[in-house]
């Protein structure tokens, strides 16, 4: 039985493509945009890393009486 | 190595309750980050950090990796194959990257879970867990799977050129075959 779909659940074995489609090339062009950004904010940032979560050193631990009670 | 339709059926089973899985997942996590990021109320706020660390491991990581493997499985199982169509390819690419990005990113994820269990956090660590930083990983990812999964569904066309290359081979065995 003939699949009623045909190129939905398999490949279309009639696909004529010879090149590379435009939605590849937007694809493509949006992929390496991205990456270079990621690039950029990893070489130029402060870091990117778990490290900049770090607090700066020991700091005074003065909190307002509602920040205690919630932690509390 | 083309699977039978019984097995193949199953193979698509596992692949799409592994992908909505972590779409589902991806999207609690969000929602966990948009608190941890927005409440006002300490507890909350530590509470979100601690659940998205263990979520990340329990959770989110083996979705992501089920996802890559049943995709791998499903592609080298059938006719469509790993390589020979552009959208098997582009969906392929998006797995792998996001799930490097989310190994990657447990390690941020346990540094603010500790910030958050810790017994007595000063304002300095408390406000460092007020971050977009997880909401933005999480919202790309999110956005990543939605690609993802308008590629699974209208399968776009396009053939690269080792699937030409490989259909042309197929079709001159099956023409010299007779």
């Amino acid at each position: 039985m003939a699949d009623p779909h045909p190129g939905e659940n398999f490949p279309d074995s009639t696909e004529r493509s010879s090149g590379t489609p435009r939605w590849v090339k937007v694809f493509a062009a949006i992929a390496v945009i991205l990456g270079l950004l990621a690039a950029v904010i990893l070489l130029t940032g402060e870091g990117h890393g778990p490290g900049r979560h770090a607090p700066s050193g020991s700091s005074e631990r003065h909190m307002p009486p509602g920040m205690t009670r919630a932690l509390s | 190595m083309t699977m039978t339709p019984g097995v193949r059926k199953l193979a698509l089973t596992a692949h799409v309750t592994a992908s909505v899985g972590w779409f589902g997942a991806v999207t609690v996590f969000l929602a966990l980050a948009i608190a941890g990021w927005t409440s006002q109320d300490a507890q909350m706020v530590r509470a979100a950090y601690l659940a998205m660390d263990w979520g990340a491991w329990f959770v989110l990581v083996p979705f992501a990796v089920a996802s890559l493997i049943t995709g791998l499985v499903q592609s080298l199982g059938t006719a469509w194959g790993l390589l020979r169509h552009y959208w098997v390819l582009a969906k392929l690419l998006l797995t792998v990257v996001a799930t490097i990005v989310l190994l990657l990113y447990t390690q941020t994820l346990e540094l603010l879970a500790s910030v958050a269990a810790a017994t007595d956090p000063s304002i300095d660590e408390l406000t460092l867990l007020r971050t977009p930083t997880v909401v933005l990983h999480s919202g790309a990812a999110l956005l990543l799977l939605v690609v993802a999964t308008v590629l699974a569904v209208y399968k776009p066309r396009g053939m690269t050129a080792y699937g030409r290359r490989k259909r042309t081979r197929e079709s001159a065995r099956l023409t010299s075959g007779g």
